[in-house]
């Protein structure tokens, strides 16, 4: 099957769609690796670690959307959003089409590996649904991307700022080595993909 | 009772608004200084003299809020499910009991809502269920499931196990964790140690209250609009702030500072299925009345574009969503239903109606100060 089973364009009239040389791509990498057993292991929101077995996320439908910054979840329509299927490499690469000028913009990644999803949501005639536990989500716990003034990043977003050129961010499923640690566990929670619990 | 009191006030004239092009143009009465004095501003912190806050309180309340040790497995805080980043709900439609992982089947049967503004509340929860006070609330959910696992099977209507739980929180604030003991004394000058699991729980109530008391949504862009500032919100949530108080009848329930009248209203969300059976009996769960059934208590509005997904279960992913099932014919599915006044929308209206709910949006909350604290005892 191949990677991206459905793209979809959502160019609003809005400054997000310029097409001259200012405008630059998107790109959120996310990368998952197993552990010793073989497993996934993933962050909770309350820094527990639970696990997935690959098979049990491998062939899931994934969503990617970008959205002005400080959009309203469930509420604004996104600029850009794409689905696909987590491959069996267990690596997702997506990238926009260069239609984002200079401004900030919130990415989000949702590997749908419980909730179900209806073939309207792939169509994009519905909202995606709301990740639901078991569901994995790109997360970062800082606000170090928010430049001064702008606004806070949705939750389970990642902060694009655009400047002059395109922006990639990578993320994985980070987790401490040793749980106990504070500093390891916080520093875990960023540019992360979280469980949902 | 709810639908006299609908007739009642569509009976007073908003029943005849009619389709003509809305006009935004509405002038600040001198009376009120509003434009609509039926959304005015949310009010100052209410005093409360039986519970004065301080700051020791409050630092007491926001370590309970976010010390897992506290919880059924020693995995949860209540920030897991009312995060602080996100207006103090989850985001998730229904949350597994705990919210610890691996995922626990089945979730909680209700989904959770934010507690921002909760300190002005009257009434909370969907159904009002135990409802006494604010203290009483916000120490509840360590006898709940959310809390506490033991409890796993409780479903809607559940009795639940308050003193066990009281037991329990004693024995961790005083045995397992006694940097806690100290902390009760600097804030309430009493002993917990000597003090009975009821009197505890109930100081550890009065903490979380205080905690959350600053948790307030007030000050968006509609309320200075609404106070003569034309510039503060677009064309489109002037017309949806018009709708929502004309045309469209929302205010019958939403109405006041909070836009909630605090009641709880059938609108259709929890359909009969073809026995009678409904998913979830709401009100009728504390009350027993037959009219109550599949009933709900009005959500607070301020700062509810960030707060999807909707309703008691979580169902709707958008607010527009909500508006269109509330205007259409399935608002009116339930037999028991309070929609029945109201009328089909256009998608055009629907969206200024969202757009206006978007201006309700609430200037920063203090979140240095409701963040998890940087050490616990
Ligand atoms: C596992 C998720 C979860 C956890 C953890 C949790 N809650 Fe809740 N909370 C809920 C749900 C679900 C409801 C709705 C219950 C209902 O109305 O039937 C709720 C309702 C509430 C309400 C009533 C708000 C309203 O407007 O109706 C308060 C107050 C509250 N919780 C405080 C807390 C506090 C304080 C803690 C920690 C001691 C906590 N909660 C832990 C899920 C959770
Ligand atoms: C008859 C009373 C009533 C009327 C009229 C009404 N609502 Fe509601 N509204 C409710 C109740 C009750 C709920 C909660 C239902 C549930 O959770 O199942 C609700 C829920 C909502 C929600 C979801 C909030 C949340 O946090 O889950 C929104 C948004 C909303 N209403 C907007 C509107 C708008 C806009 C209108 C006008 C078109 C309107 N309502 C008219 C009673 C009413």
């Amino acid at each position: 099957m191949s990677l991206r089973h459905v793209l979809f364009l959502a160019c609003l009239p809005l400054a997000a769609c310029a097409t001259d040389d200012d405008a630059h791509t998107l790109t959120m990498s996310a990368t998952l690796t197993t552990n010793a057993a073989g497993e996934l292991p993933f962050l909770s929101p309350s820094a527990t670690i639970a696990t997935h077995a690959p098979a049990d996320v491998v062939g899931k439908p994934y969503y990617v959307g970008v959205f002005p910054a400080g959009f309203s979840s469930g509420n604004d329509p996104a600029l850009y959003q794409e689905w696909g299927t987590v491959p069996a490499s267990l690596s997702i690469e997506a990238t926009t089409p260069a239609i984002f000028s200079k401004g900030a913009y919130d990415m989000v990644l949702v590997m749908y590996t419980n909730t179900p999803v209806t073939p309207a949501q792939l169509a994009f005639e519905q909202m995606p649904p709301a990740a639901a536990g078991g569901d994995l989500s790109s997360f970062t716990l800082s606000a170090a991307d928010v430049l001064p003034g702008d606004p806070d990043q949705a939750l389970g977003t990642l902060r694009m700022n655009v400047a002059d050129a395109d922006v990639r961010v990578d993320i994985s499923n980070r987790t401490p080595t040793d749980p106990a640690d504070r500093d390891q566990t916080v520093a875990a929670f960023e540019h992360t993909v979280l469980i949902i619990p | 009772m709810t639908r006299t009191l609908l007739a009642a006030i569509g009976a007073l004239g908003l029943a005849a608004c009619t389709d003509a092009p809305v006009s935004t143009d509405l002038p600040v009465d001198p009376a009120t200084g509003l434009r609509i004095a039926a959304l005015p501003p949310v009010p100052a912190l209410p005093d409360w003299p039986d519970n004065p806050p301080t700051e020791d309180k409050k630092a007491l309340g926001r370590m309970l809020f976010n010390d897992m040790r506290l919880s059924g497995s020693g995995r949860t805080v209540c920030g897991n499910c009312h995060l602080q980043t996100t207006a103090f709900q989850s985001g998730g439609p229904l949350d597994s009991p705990d919210r610890s992982f691996p995922a626990i089947t089945p979730t909680l049967h209700r989904h959770t809502p934010s507690l921002l503004n909760l300190v002005y509340a009257p009434m909370a929860r969907w159904d009002g269920a135990h409802f006494t006070d604010i203290p009483d609330l916000m120490v509840l959910p360590f006898a709940e499931p959310n809390m506490n696992l033991s409890k796993l099977a409780v479903s809607a209507g559940d009795e639940i196990d308050v003193p066990a739980a009281q037991a329990n929180l004693q024995r961790a604030l005083t045995v397992d964790i006694p940097g806690y003991a100290p902390l009760f004394q600097q804030a309430f000058g009493e002993d917990i140690t000597t003090a009975t699991p009821a009197r505890t729980w109930r100081l550890a109530g009065l903490a979380m209250a205080v905690y959350i008391r600053i948790a307030v949504s007030r000050d968006s862009d509609f309320d200075a609009w609404n106070a003569g500032d034309d510039a503060a919100i677009s064309d489109a949530a002037k017309r949806g702030a018009v709708l929502f108080t004309g045309k469209a009848k929302c205010v019958l329930c939403h109405s006041g500072p909070l836009l909630s009248d605090f009641k709880f209203h059938n609108v259709s969300t929890s359909v009969p299925d073809a026995s009678g059976q409904r998913p979830d009996d709401g009100r009728f769960l504390v009350t027993g009345v037959e009219e109550d059934r599949g009933a709900f208590l009005t959500p607070m509005l301020r700062s509810a574009a960030r707060t999807s997904p909707y309703l008691h279960d979580g169902s709707q992913v958008s607010i527009a969503k909500v508006i269109e099932h509330f205007t259409s014919a399935s608002g009116q599915a339930d037999p028991l239903n309070d929609l029945n006044l109201l009328e089909p929308l256009s998608q055009g209206e629907i969206d200024d109606l969202v757009q206006f709910i978007k201006s309700l949006d609430g200037a920063p909350i203090p979140i240095a100060d409701l963040a998890p604290p940087p050490t616990l005892p």
